[in-house]
Formats: structure tokens, sequence, C-alpha cells
């Protein structure tokens, strides 16, 4: 074998080391081995990009790379199956009233504790014993990886960790040293067995239908679209807090009426007779009971600001958005895990040109919001990014799990698909801009979206300048 | 609070060797370094084994690359590259799941005709979705796909023979020919369009 007849090996790093010094020392001599190897190179060169301008790689961030490690930690020792509680789900979907159960089994309790819950955001509850205090951290939580959620599995949370996981449309997240079973998993019916510690459920008001109750033993909690955790403390004492909206709580022949902010705390009871029932929005309570500390048997008092959204929306409204933000910040202090608080302060701050911290808001959301709200947080990042922000290979990633998640409309999806055509112009990969623009031009035909796009690809045939992409 | 704003957490001047050592040894801090360098790589293999997985089935499957990762630092060799390996568990996990979804799709087919569209556009490699575009997409399309993946891994990824020999579970040799005729065909085609347009 020549040395010329090493090149190839050579070019793949397949040759050993002192073969390969062998080999360069006549590639000092061989002017066709070089050309070869030039030519090989440009070739190489032009492959990747090609190969790279069809790909959109975004390192991840710290906080994604949290994430994704909590997740992993979380699943080495502790997600294991349990055969012998494994329970039968029946195919196909129950009609009637959507329903989202957790029973809270306790310890050396035998009867479970059953609550309800509606929620948007998280928020924290110590661990053990009455929680006197909501703990101010923003810390979201981690993500459960889907194959590790289903009827039979169990999750567990060690202390000082929190993890969520998505039950069809609703959020599941699970608070520190906590563990729950996951009986039922359907996309109208869901139960979860919460052994110990806390859960909060998040469940999109508009997608519900009707009444989201929770049933088992002594509570019962009816959940439609608000914010509400349980808690099931060593002794057996169950404590629900209310963050939006109002909650009808009976306890046999005894009923509380409780508002957004408030808490209730349940006594162990054995009777399988109390029920919790929510109700949506908070636009109907009374002034007068907002916030108002209560007390008597079973009724602790708030530890937390009410979520006013509809003040904070009539400033908005009004341009006040300077206080705007400042309520909306101090709340989020509070409860800093409310999702859909933290949505609308992310508005606010794009509003005020508080670009990057707008930004961030809607990266907290993206984590730690329910689907829907995940994907309103991804198109609100992306514009900012895009377009105050001029960073297209963010708003690009934005955009691309945009389009990639759920529940997106077609009117969505379209400006969705223009303004990530503009991101990729911006980033040099025009080939993937034009694919995209022609599709929604071709699919939305003369509607406004269609326009745009047929105009901006005339535009981009106009003219040479690569910044006019609109 | 800006994500990028504490991506220079401790750990990140660490060589790869020096992460996985900590690793191995439980310090589950240094897989977030390990995950912020090779994370997107690995998306990306994810996406190129598959490249109709969706976003949420993609983000599951790097969860199960990085819990293999963790699983197995301590029985890691440290004389080995980071890189290759994390690659190499990312398009295993990626194609097993893919026969799964394949093997579904056969099933689906013999009952429901309608099912076949992902089994057709899932059996080709990843450059067929390029078809019908211009020049580079006919000269990409030229490539089969065992050349088109050696030649990802070699001029895009920048990995050695062996690593992907490693990667792909095939001979030295095997991607040596494989890259060989993969140089062949882009050199000829690119020869022939630059002669067409001259």
């Amino acid at each position: 074998m020549t040395e010329c007849c090493k090149r190839d090996a050579w070019m793949t790093g397949a040759l050993d080391p002192s073969t390969a010094q062998r080999f360069e020392r006549h590639l000092e001599t061989c002017r066709e081995c070089r050309q070869h190897l030039a030519e090989w190179e440009q070739v190489k060169t032009r492959f990747a990009g090609w190969v790279s301008a069809r790909e959109s790689r975004v390192p991840p961030s710290a906080q994604e790379a949290r994430a994704l490690v909590d997740a992993v930690m979380a699943r080495m020792p502790d997600i294991e199956e349990t055969p012998s509680r494994r329970v039968h789900v029946p195919h196909g979907v129950r009609h009637g009233r959507l329903s989202f159960r957790v029973a809270v089994a306790g310890g050396l309790v035998a009867a479970a504790l059953a609550l309800v819950v509606i929620g948007i955001a998280l928020y924290l509850i110590p661990k053990t014993g009455h929680p006197e205090m909501v703990q101010k951290t923003a810390e979201p939580g981690f993500a459960i990886a889907a194959s590790d959620v289903g009827p039979g599995k169990r999750v567990r949370t060690r202390a000082g960790q929190q993890r969520w996981m998505q039950l069809h449309q609703s959020r599941v997240t699970l608070r520190e040293d906590s563990a729950a079973l996951v009986v039922k998993m359907e996309a109208q019916e869901t139960v979860i067995v919460l052994e110990r510690g806390g859960i909060v459920c998040t469940v999109e008001p508009r997608l519900t239908g009707g009444v989201f109750q929770v049933q088992a033993g002594d509570v019962t909690v009816s959940v439609l679209g608000t914010t509400f955790s349980v808690y099931r403390a060593d002794d057996g004492e169950v404590r629900v807090e209310v963050m939006e909206g109002r909650v009808r709580v009976q306890q046999g022949a005894r009923e509380e009426i409780l508002m957004s902010g408030e808490t209730l705390v349940l006594p162990p009871v054995d009777d399988a007779d109390a029920v919790v029932a929510l109700e949506p929005g908070n636009s109907d309570v009374p002034d007068d009971r907002k916030g108002v500390r209560r007390q008597g048997r079973g009724v602790a008092v708030s530890e937390h600001p009410s979520a006013d959204l509809d003040t904070w929306r009539s400033l908005i409204a009004n341009g006040q958005l300077d206080e705007a933000a400042a309520q909306l910040g101090r709340y989020l202090e509070a409860v800093p895990a409310n999702a859909r608080v933290r949505m609308l302060l992310a508005g606010v701050l794009r509003r005020q040109g508080r670009d990057a911290e707008a930004l961030s808001a809607c990266e907290t959301v993206i984590v730690t919001g329910t689907a829907a709200m995940a994907q309103q947080a991804r198109y609100l990042a992306g514009e900012i990014a895009l377009m105050r922000l001029g960073d297209p290979q963010r708003a690009a990633g934005f955009f691309r799990a945009y389009l990639d998640g759920a529940s997106v409309d077609a009117t969505h999806r379209a400006e969705a698909e223009i303004h990530l055509s503009q991101a990729l112009y911006r980033m040099g990969q025009a080939d993937e801009a034009r694919r995209r623009l022609e599709q929604v031009a071709a699919q939305y035909g003369r509607t406004p979206a269609g326009d745009r796009a047929r105009r901006m690809l005339q535009n981009r045939n106009d003219t040479t300048t690569p910044s006019d992409v609109d | 609070m800006n994500a990028d704003s504490d991506v220079q957490g401790p750990g990140l001047e660490l060589s790869d060797r020096e992460v996985m050592s900590r690793l191995a040894e439980g310090d589950m801090r240094s897989l977030e370094v390990i995950y912020m360098r090779y994370g997107a790589m690995a998306r990306t293999a994810i996406r190129r084994t598959d490249p109709r997985i969706d976003a949420a089935d993609a983000d599951e499957l790097l969860q199960d690359v990085f819990l293999q990762v963790a699983r197995c630092a301590a029985r890691f060799d440290l004389s080995r590259s980071l890189k290759p390996w994390i690659y190499g568990i990312a398009v295993n996990l990626s194609a097993g799941r893919r026969r799964t979804v394949l093997s579904h799709l056969r099933l689906l087919r013999k009952h429901h005709e309608a099912s076949t569209v992902l089994l057709e556009t899932s059996e080709t490699g990843p450059h067929d979705a390029l078809e019908n575009r211009e020049q580079v997409d006919r000269v990409l399309s030229l490539l089969p796909k065992e050349q088109y993946e050696v030649m990802v891994l070699h001029a895009v990824e920048g990995f050695r023979g062996e690593e992907i020999a490693e990667i792909l579970g095939i001979r030295v040799n095997t991607v040596w020919t494989r890259l060989h005729r993969a140089r062949q065909l882009l050199m000829d085609a690119l020869r022939k369009d630059e002669g067409a347009s001259s």
C-alpha cells in the first residue's frame, strides 16, 4: 500500500499515531494528496453548512439544565412500579363530568382523605406539621418523564425537591418530601393517591367543561379552574389553600365558603362526609370578603395575598403600568409560582420596555405554567426575543417549541410561522424561511396571514437586503 | 432572572473527564454541566434519528439519555471521549423508540390504511425531507442514508472514524468505506453542478 492510499484513512482519523505521522511527512511532498484533501475539506465544510442550516441547535440554559438534572435525579432511585396496586383502566373516554381526584392517604390513618383542587399556580407548603407560612421560593420544580407517569406508578420527592407531571390537560406538582401513587389517568378522569406530603393541581378552566371534582373518604373537592392546593400533615390534618376563586367546604351539616387568599385547615376526621367544592373566578367575591381573616373551627387564616386579577387588569387597561407592575411584583414575591399572574406581569413588563425581565418572566412561565399557559409564554417570549432584543436564534427556539407544542390554533400557527421565518432570515437560513412562508402562503390563501407571507416573499425577491424581512 | 446569567456556574471550567469523575462520585451538579455541553447535540441526534418525533417525546428521550449517562457514570471509561458516547446513547434510544413506533404503525397498517403516512415518511433518511428543493437538496438526496449518517457524524459533529464506528455499531473500515463513497458522490455532484452553471 502506497502512502497515497492512506489519505482516506488519515482523514477519518483511522491511522495509528506512527502511521499517521508517516503519512503527514508524505503529505508535505505529495501535491496530489494535498489537493485531494483540500477538496475533501471543501466538501466537508459545504456539507456541514448545508446540514447545520437545516437544524436548530440552541444550547440549553442553566435553568433547563437544572430542570433536566432534577428530573433525572428523581427518576434514578425512586420511580418504581407497583404492580400489586396497578389499577385497570378501561379503554375509551368516559363521558360526563370531568373528574380529577386526589386521595390523601396518610401514614397510620386508615381512612383516606380526599380533596379537590383547581388551579393555576404553584406555591410551597412546609413539609411537616402545620404549615405556618408559605415559603417564598420561585423554584418551579422539575418534570417527570411521561414514561414514568401512569396507572400503578409511584412518584416520590425528596426533601428540598419538587417535581411536576403533566396528566392530559392538567399539571400536578408534587411538593417536597411527598409520595403519590397514580391510580387512574384518563382524559376525563385522573385519580392520584397522595400518600404523604403536598400536591398542587393545575387545571385549565376552559378545558374542564364542568365541575372538576375530587372525592375520597372524608373530603371531596370540586375544581372549576382556579388555584388550590392540598397538604396532608403527618397527623392527618389536611390544609387547603385557595389562591384564586372561591371554595365551598362542606363537612357534615356545616358549610364554609373559602375565598381567594384564605386557608382552610381540616382536622383529622373519621366521618366520610366532608365536601369541598371550588367555584371559578373571584370577580364575584364581595370586596368585604376579600382577604378577610376569619376565625373558627376548621378555618385558619390566609398567609398570602389574594390574586386580584380584576384590579390588575383594570390598572393595565388604564395604562397604570408602573402601579400594576409593582402590585404584581409584590404578589409574586409572596406567591412566586403563580404562572397566570407572572404571565400578566410579563405583558406589563413588555409594555414598559423592560424586555429582558419580560422574557425572563416568560421563561419561568414556560416551566411552571400549564401546557396552554406555557404556549402563551413561548409565543410572547419569541416576539420579545425577535422584535425587542434582536436575538433571532433565541426567538427561533421559542417559536419552534411553540409550533411543536399542543393547542396551536390556525391563526397563531400562521403568525408563529411568519415570526419564525423572520428569525430564520436574520440567521441567514433563508431556504427554510422561504419554505415556511411558501407553506403559509399556500395554506392560508387570501387571509391576512397568507397575504403577509406572500408580501414577505415578494420583498425578499425584490431586495438584496437581508434584514428586510417584512 | 436571565437563564443565561448563571450559565457560568461551578464546573463549567472542568474537563469532561473531571466532570464525569465527579458525576461518578455522585455529584449530580456535574450532570448539569454535561447537559449544558452536550444537551443540544443529544437533542439534534434524536431529531436526526427520528425526524418525525414531536417535542414532548424528544424531551422525554433527552431525559432518558442523561438518566443513562448518570446511571453509567461510575462504569464509564474515563480514557474515552464523552461526546461520542452521549451521541451514541441518544441515537440508540431514539432508534429503539422509532422501531417501536414503526412496528406499531405496521400493525395499524394492517387494519387501517390511513395510518401509513407516517410509516412511509419515517422509513426514509433525514435528507429525504429536503426533496424538491434546489441544488443542495438534490446533492444531499444523492447520498444513501448510511453515507449521509457517517458524513453528518464526521463533517458536522467532528467525530473520528473509530468514534463513528462505536456510535453506529459498525466497523471502522465500514465508516471509512462509507465516507469514501460519500465523498466521491458529493464531489462528482458538485463538479457536475459547477460545470452546468458555468
